[in-house]
């Protein structure tokens, strides 16, 4: 059953195997904007400030409230995803059906294991990944406080193609922010990293 | 991260036969793009294929595809034949990647998958004019990076990628579509005829041309529609140097878009 | 070839012979099936679905998600030519995807895949066997070309055959809709549960596990929708029980039918080498299913698998329920989470196999959510002195500093 589900959700994912109304989104105006190296921004309309190492494209549509995703090289290549001010109760990615298919809840009296075991769990779940896996793990700062680093691997079944990633979360006021990088395994993590992390390194919460 | 999983629709559009309808919004049914400057070197020149993914089916009243095998078996014969007989070729070696079993097999299978990420990427912001990144606006640059050049011992300095995919109307289909615009209800599909190719130069890695096609003709079942077909799909191949020819000015930029469809704004 | 039709065949009719509902097969002349060595395609249609899903198996081959264990893959192998016999397994490949969903399939080619949602399921082998033959039995009645050309007559948008790569909508669900446990009429579930009884009968087996399958499954699917407040999936459009015959009836027949046999020595269950195959893999399996973070289907899925003796909750069973309760982290749940772990504890030196390490890290990570930090600390050194490489090792121990 559940494949089956899986199977037809995913096909409804991808809006554009129905005819008409989703490909009205094609023609809209243009959802990228650009950040200019070493502008400071306040992502996803939240408390976040990051300062753009490089210049990034933006993306205007946003998977949660306070979410922001950039990409250097376009999607489905690398991806600089921010999620800000997670409170108690919330997810950390949009669910798909929060009866059926719910994603784990933020907890601020998560230990820091909790907080990666949260993010491995909610991106297996979001990606329909069981090869989803988060290997080293380490202390960090972001945005000033004590957090976790930590990084990941997976591939999704659709296009078969291995990535990585390095994330970094920390709890700030009760709520969680974190900042994820990723990109395919081949020539684009390593070269989209160091610019990744530096962006990370210039967090702070600004009112 | 899983962001990717919704926009990626809007690059599925392209490639999903069943959005034929959709293809007509975006003004157009082709485009190519060739990485600024770029011509392929004068003399034979090396070219690695990799496995082309061929599908020919028919579709069913429903717009189901039905799968057939000696269609879809012909038209791998009659396509790689046309390849080889195709203007462009000229005076190149061609070759055909092997299949390779373990690690080597894996190295190979990576490198598609990632073209095809690639590719997408490159159709997304390249190919339809509402989605361009603005860091990469009047250029067209996307590489598989340097490890390409591990594929260049199985036979290219270059590779080419392939794809086409053919669900031919049935009779049925046709009626329905007749029907359709009698009553109103609008154009739907009858037949998908779609195809993409891309060339790499594995040294560098490069995407160095990318041409697509939502309304391919020819019909792959026969030697003189495939000719036609790979002509399609070869359309602006790079040329090569001529002999004498000085290096090519930088930040010249070969792009076709489909136009704006005027009146179909959101 | 023909006298190995001939035999196949055969041997086939007169299987299907001893349970009553071939009584009504018996007229039908022996037609070449997909389970003789050297079958090709008989139509176009046949031909056609074969291509396609070669196709996809050369994709199968190279996917992110197969798990090429050797060990885990001849097991399982093994267990599906032991009921089906050497000569008609060989029309098949087994491919085992990493998936944590109970389904197995058999496409028209003989393209196996088993996911390890259903590995971690199976309580036996005979319950194991009971699948394979009943999608084993699929296979060689041609029920997909059927189903096929049933469905070509109605409209039907979604081209759920052509295999167009849809990007990032996987070909292992695509392919799990073909040939898979979902997919078939009533009739032909009932066909492949009478055909998967003869296999099961024939190879030694008790055919009585085959009833318990099902209502596991339906059992499992209620706990799930009980916490998260939904309708049980079980009884919805395209859910398993839409196209199965209704449970009850379903355990019924199958009980009467296993039943009828009349095994001259009772049937095998061969728990204990079920057991041993699946140990190095168990845990990644089971790690796989808390991470659904279902947890009425695992609670249930859990005491499923321990079984109805209190010794059947071996420590790896008790480090799963820590682990269940923990990663939900509800009032009362890290309470329940540090009796499991402690318990696995004991019944490790119990047993004298020792649980395994990450029990000191649950239960490190458990008491000092419950604020029992001197415990806790302890806890995780505990574990680090196991496990000084773990991948957090590093966090853990800046959280275990101190006294």
């Amino acid at each position: 059953m559940k494949t089956l589900k899986l199977a037809f959700a995913a096909l409804a994912l991808a809006p554009f195997a129905a005819p008409v109304p989703a490909a009205a989104q094609i023609v809209l105006s243009n959802p990228w904007k650009l950040v200019r190296a070493g502008e400071a921004r306040k992502v996803g309309k939240s408390d976040l400030q990051v300062t753009a190492v490089g210049d990034w494209n933006r993306a205007t549509e946003r998977q949660t409230k306070e979410s922001e995703n950039w990409t250097q090289n376009g999607i489905g290549l690398d991806d600089l995803g921010f999620y800000a001010a997670v409170k108690k109760g919330e997810a950390l990615f949009h669910q798909r059906d929060k009866k059926k298919d719910p994603l784990p809840k933020f907890d601020p009296a998560m230990l820091p294991t909790d907080i990666v075991e949260w993010f491995e769990n909610s991106a297996r779940n979001a990606l329909g990944s069981a090869v989803f896996e988060v290997g080293a793990v380490r202390p960090a700062k972001l945005a000033g406080a004590d957090g976790v680093e930590m990084d990941f691997s997976y591939a999704t079944e659709g296009d078969n193609l291995e990535r990585k990633g390095t994330a970094r979360a920390a709890v700030i006021g009760q709520k969680l922010y974190l900042i994820s990088f990723d990109a395919p395994k081949i020539h684009y993590y390593d070269e989209g990293l160091p610019s990744a992390l530096a962006i990370m390194n210039t967090a702070r919460i600004v009112k | 991260m899983p962001m990717r999983r919704m926009l990626a629709g809007l690059a599925a559009v392209a490639l999903v036969a069943s959005a034929a309808p959709a293809y007509a919004q975006f003004g157009g049914a082709e485009s190519t793009a060739v990485k600024p400057g770029f011509v392929l070197p004068a003399g034979e020149v090396r070219i690695l294929v990799f496995r082309p993914d061929i599908a020919v089916g028919s579709q069913t009243t429903g717009g189901m595809n039905e799968p057939n095998a000696d269609w879809t078996k012909q038209a791998r014969a009659n396509l790689v034949a046309a390849l080889q007989r195709n203007p462009a070729m000229a005076g190149n070696r061609i070759t055909f990647a092997p299949e390779l079993e373990g690690a080597q097999g894996t190295v190979l299978n990576d490198y598609t998958a990632l073209f095809k990420a690639v590719a997408f990427a490159a159709f997304n912001h390249k190919m339809f004019p509402g989605n361009r990144l603005p860091t990469k606006k009047s250029d067209f640059e996307w590489t598989l990076g340097e490890g390409a050049a591990q594929l260049k011992p199985l036979g290219g300095d270059f590779g080419l990628f392939f794809y086409t995919n053919d669900s031919y109307g049935s009779t049925g289909r046709k009626v329905a579509q007749i029907l359709g615009a009698v009553m109103g209800m609008g154009l739907m599909s009858s037949g998908v005829h779609v195809g993409y190719a891309g060339l790499v130069d594995l040294t560098t890695g490069d995407l160095v041309w990318l041409n697509a096609d939502l309304a391919m003709g020819g019909d792959v079942r026969t030697a003189e529609g495939a000719d036609k077909r790979m002509a399609q799909l070869l359309e602006e191949f790079p040329r090569k140097r001529l002999p004498g020819e000085p290096a090519p000015p930088s930040g010249t930029v070969k792009v076709d878009v489909p136009p704006e469809t005027p009146g179909k704004k959101p | 070839m023909s006298m190995l039709h001939r035999a196949v065949a055969g041997l086939l009719s007169c299987a299907l012979l001893a349970s009553p509902l071939a009584a009504q097969k018996a007229a039908v002349p022996p037609k070449p099936l997909p389970s003789a060595a050297g079958y090709k395609p008989q139509d176009k249609l046949e031909e056609g679905l074969w291509f396609e899903m070669d196709e996809q198996e050369r994709l199968l081959k190279q996917s992110k998600f197969l798990v090429t264990d050797p060990g885990l893959n001849a097991y399982v192998k093994g267990v599906l030519c032991r009921t089906v016999g050497q000569e008609r397994c060989s029309a098949t490949r087994l491919y085992i995807v990493r998936t944590p969903y109970f389904n197995a399939s058999m496409a028209p080619n003989g393209t196996t895949i088993v996911y390890t949602g259903l590995l971690l399921r199976m309580r036996n082998e005979a319950e194991l066997a009971a699948v394979l033959g009943h999608e084993y039995t699929h296979f060689e009645q041609r029920h997909t070309l059927r189903l096929f050309k049933d469905i070509r007559a109605k409209t039907d948008a979604l081209s759920w055959l052509s295999f167009i790569p849809i990007p990032y909508v996987g070909m292992l669900s695509q392919i799990a809709l073909i040939g898979g446990i979902y997919a078939f009429s009533r009739d032909m579930e009932r066909e492949a549960d009478a055909g998967s009884l003869n296999e099961l009968a024939r190879a030694g087996y008790d055919p009585m596990q085959a009833s318990a399958i099902w209502e596991q499954l339906g059992a499992e699917q209620d706990a799930t929708a009980k916490v998260r407040g939904h309708k049980s999936q079980k009884d919805k459009n395209g859910g398993m029980f839409a196209t199965h015959p209704k449970s009850t009836e379903r355990m019924q027949t199958l009980r009467e039918k296993a039943a009828a046999f009349a095994l001259a020595e009772p049937g095998a269950t061969r728990a204990a080498e079920y057991r041993a195959a699946l140990k190095d893999w168990w845990p990644t399996l089971i790690d796989d299913q808390i991470k659904l973070q279902d947890f009425g289907g695992t609670e249930y899925l859990l005491a499923t698998l321990a079984g109805p003796d209190p010794a059947g909750w071996t420590p790896e069973l008790l480090y799963a329920r820590g682990e269940l309760y923990r990663s939900r982290g509800q009032a009362g749940d890290f309470e329940q989470a540090v009796a499991a772990y402690q318990a696995a504890i004991e019944a490790g030196q119990r047993l004298g196999g020792g649980a395994i390490p990450e029990t000191w890290r649950g239960l490190g990570l458990a008491q000092l959510r419950l604020g029992q930090t001197a415990a806790g600390k302890a806890a995780l050194r505990d574990y680090l002195a196991k496990k000084p490489n773990a991948d957090d090792a590093l966090l853990l121990s800046s959280m275990a500093q101190g006294a």
